[in-house]
């Protein structure tokens, strides 16, 4: 789910990446209220129309994939557009397709992904961004009355993206909110480690290069969803190291269930288990600040007994 | 000889930093790293078989066996490391396959034995004589595989007796230190008489020698260091038995003990640089011109020859010569190196004759002779002669080295010696060594 910043102008826009392909117009894009059907009334939350995300736009210049000594490196004609992190579709002759995600760019000449390529590549074939963007009205966003619910951790605004992938038109749904603040954690890597020592020198070998980034992202998402199932939204906490300690639990949380996934020893998942959802359950939400308004201010939720719900 | 020598410690910390380096043929961005934990290295990798890609360890097996050599400096021995590499067998390398994971290992293997092994010798630590693989294997278990490779390693390791470096003033109180360690005496109490003689330092190839100067005492201090005596000389042994104290070779006439240029640095075929008329090669000579071996006044005179021992003897270069007043080396006739004392007809002070080995160096020196040429020569085939005038074999008999008793003036300070590179035994004291040593250029 996106969030755009209340306020914030002339920068924000709206992004969908087209799992289909690269499309090759972008036909129309509406901003609905999440409880407004498409039938009824859109917002004015954009300006302009759609378009596709002109690079990275390019070819292979020479053998890559899965046959390469190295099937982590895309050989490429250019590189301008591609950045680290962002994911793009590669396609060969025959028609086979992935996603990849970028993880290093040698400049003008290539770049490597956290995975290898599971399919063959040659000089011709095309790795392209599938993004289509539109930009956020300034008048719009800087309208407070527009803030999303920040009581709902659902998301307060539904995108219609209606775009033609292959010559056939395609309709998707995203979210976004409005917010004050972006939802999101600041743990580093050293904080990771403290807690854990010895976690840096762990990481597994297609996380090393980013110090572990997207794991501990994906440790806040799960803290974000586990919050949804106590009807919070992640923005609405106004404590950043209590967002950061419960990121941090969370990420250990899943190491350990992997390990024991992979190894069949529970024993460090369930103390890192019984570890995180004791601080969830002890620290949210009577205890941390929470945003009871859309004006951004926190205060305590006070705790309501089972009969007075 | 000294050797140079290395440490186990030394070497598989060469050895890491060069796998570290090295880049892989396959998946070339996930390169070689060390595992520095305390942990098992193996149940590490099995539990964190998503982290473990390419981490190693590089292990010293301490399979020790008697040392091949050993002094009392140096030992030679023998060890096995093994260098394991863990690799997680799943589908990240070329094709997918687990066939994959095999051959990204041998490709592996055949790199880092590139590197570390006996093609990569001239690489080698100082001091480590031999690292080859004996043996390779994948070891295939759950979802981390292993590649163990088992390499012989040879090396040379500094003999540690708990004393070493004696330099300067320190050097006493270190060598009774030691004397009194070695002879469990440690409440011994060290007599009056307890000096040290000689002041150079011996440094052979980077290495510290473990002597300077010679240490006399009184007894029962002198048999405590005697004891000691393979640690209070240098550490190349031409055979023969310190003479502690001893002066050096033809008194101060040729006084090694100022020496300070290596025989190696010196230019070739120079007369009188220093005290010494160095001959490089057979084709070096010094004809009668003026007498220009022979050079008056105080100091020292000394002829080298470096090289074949049979070229010298085959050369009809004069060394000197023999119908001048000074000093002579030639050839006589076929296998024969006479060295005459004194101008025409004199008699032989010293014949070297049927010499087989293949190199010997030979020194000879003579000092100030030219004031007392007739006392020498008086000398001649009497009781005291210098040197008997029969044939002295270097091959099985030691040549006399400064006998003083023609010394009968002060200015016939005199002196022969040779040194063998072979098994002739020589009378030189440790001193003496060392500076001919020294000038030598001994390594």
């Amino acid at each position: 789910m996106q969030n755009l910043y209340y306020n914030i102008t002339g920068e924000q826009t709206l992004t969908w990446d087209a799992p289909e392909g690269r499309p090759s117009a972008v036909t129309s894009v509406t901003v609905y209220p999440a409880g407004t059907g498409d039938d009824g009334t859109a917002e004015a939350a954009t300006t302009g129309v759609g378009t596709v995300e002109t690079t990275p736009d390019t070819t292979f210049d020479a053998a890559s994939g899965d046959a390469q000594s190295d099937p982590t490196q895309l050989n490429l004609t250019a590189t301008t557009g591609c950045a680290i992190g962002r994911k793009y579709l590669a396609t060969n002759a025959a028609g086979e397709t992935e996603f990849v995600e970028c993880t290093e760019i040698s400049s003008g000449d290539s770049i490597s992904t956290r995975h290898p390529l599971r399919n063959d590549y040659a000089s011709g074939d095309s790795l392209e961004s599938t993004r289509i963007s539109i930009s956020v009205d300034d008048t719009w966003v800087a309208d407070s009355t527009n803030i999303s619910d920040d009581l709902d951790p659902n998301s307060g605004y539904r995108v219609r993206w209606v775009y033609v992938v292959g010559g056939l038109t395609k309709v998707h749904d995203s979210y976004f909110n409005l917010v004050r603040y972006q939802a999101g954690h600041s743990v580093t890597p050293e904080q990771m480690d403290a807690k854990r020592p010895g976690w840096l020198d762990s990481l597994p070998t297609d996380h090393i290069e980013d110090r572990g980034a997207v794991i501990v992202d994906d440790a806040y998402s799960d803290f974000r969803f586990d919050l949804h199932r106590r009807r919070i939204p992640a923005e609405m906490l106004r404590n950043r190291d209590v967002v950061n300690h419960m990121t941090i639990l969370r990420a250990l949380l899943n190491r350990s269930e992997d390990r024991a996934v992979r190894t069949g020893d529970v024993v460090g998942y369930e103390i890192d288990r019984e570890n995180y959802f004791g601080a969830l359950d002890g620290l949210i939400p009577d205890k941390t600040d929470i945003a009871t308004d859309s004006g951004g201010a926190g205060g305590k939720v006070a705790a309501l007994g089972i009969w007075e719900k | 000889m000294a050797t140079a020598t290395t440490t186990a410690k030394l070497i598989r910390e060469d050895r890491r930093d060069i796998v570290r380096n090295l880049r892989p043929a396959e998946l070339a961005n996930v390169g070689f790293s060390e595992y520095d934990r305390n942990a098992d290295f193996r149940e590490w990798c099995e539990d964190n078989s998503t982290s473990c890609f390419r981490r190693f360890q590089i292990e010293d097996q301490a399979t020790y066996e008697p040392p091949v050599i050993s002094d009392f400096a140096i030992e030679e021995t023998r060890t096995q490391f093994t260098v394991v590499v863990a690799y997680p067998a799943d589908g990240r390398f070329r094709g997918g396959t687990i066939n994959a994971v095999e051959d990204a290992i041998r490709a592996d293997q055949v790199k880092i034995d590139t590197r570390l092994g006996v093609l990569n010798y001239g690489s080698y630590p100082s001091g480590l004589d031999l690292f080859q693989l004996v043996e390779t294997e994948i070891e295939r278990d759950g979802d981390v595989w292993f590649l163990v490779s088992t390499y012989d390693c040879i090396f040379k390791r500094a003999v540690d007796l708990g004393f070493t470096n004696l330099v300067g003033s320190a050097a006493i109180s270190i060598v009774v230190s030691a004397i009194e360690s070695i002879s469990f005496n440690e409440s011994a109490t060290l007599p009056l008489a307890l000096t040290v003689s000689g002041s150079e330092t011996f440094t052979d190839g980077g290495i510290d020698q473990t002597i300077e100067g010679i240490l006399t005492a009184a007894d029962p201090m002198q048999e405590l260091i005697d004891a000691m005596s393979f640690a209070t000389k240098p550490d190349y042994m031409w055979g023969g038995d310190e003479a502690s104290g001893a002066t050096e070779i033809g008194g101060s006439g040729f006084d090694l003990g100022v020496v300070s240029t290596p025989l190696q640095s010196q230019t070739s075929s120079v007369l009188g640089s220093g005290d010494f008329t160095v001959f490089n090669s057979s084709s070096d000579s010094l004809a009668n011109t003026s007498d220009s071996a022979l050079q008056p006044g105080s100091g020292s005179y000394a002829v080298l020859w470096i090289g074949s021992f049979t070229d010298l003897l085959s050369t009809r270069y004069f060394f000197g010569d023999r119908d001048s007043t000074g000093w002579q080396l030639y050839r006589q006739s076929a296998g024969q190196i006479v060295w005459y004392l004194q101008g025409s007809g004199g008699g032989q002070a010293l014949t070297v004759t049927g010499h087989s080995a293949d190199t010997m160096i030979v020194v000879l020196a003579i000092i100030d002779q030219t004031a007392n040429e007739s006392d020498l020569w008086t000398g001649q085939g009497s009781g005291n002669r210098a040197i008997d005038a029969g044939s002295y074999n270097p091959v099985t008999q030691k040549m006399a080295v400064g006998d003083g008793s023609v010394s009968s003036s002060a200015n016939m300070e005199w002196g022969i010696g040779a040194i063998w590179k072979g098994a002739v035994a020589e009378s030189l004291t440790s001193t003496h060594r060392s500076n001919l040593a020294t000038f030598l250029g001994a390594s």
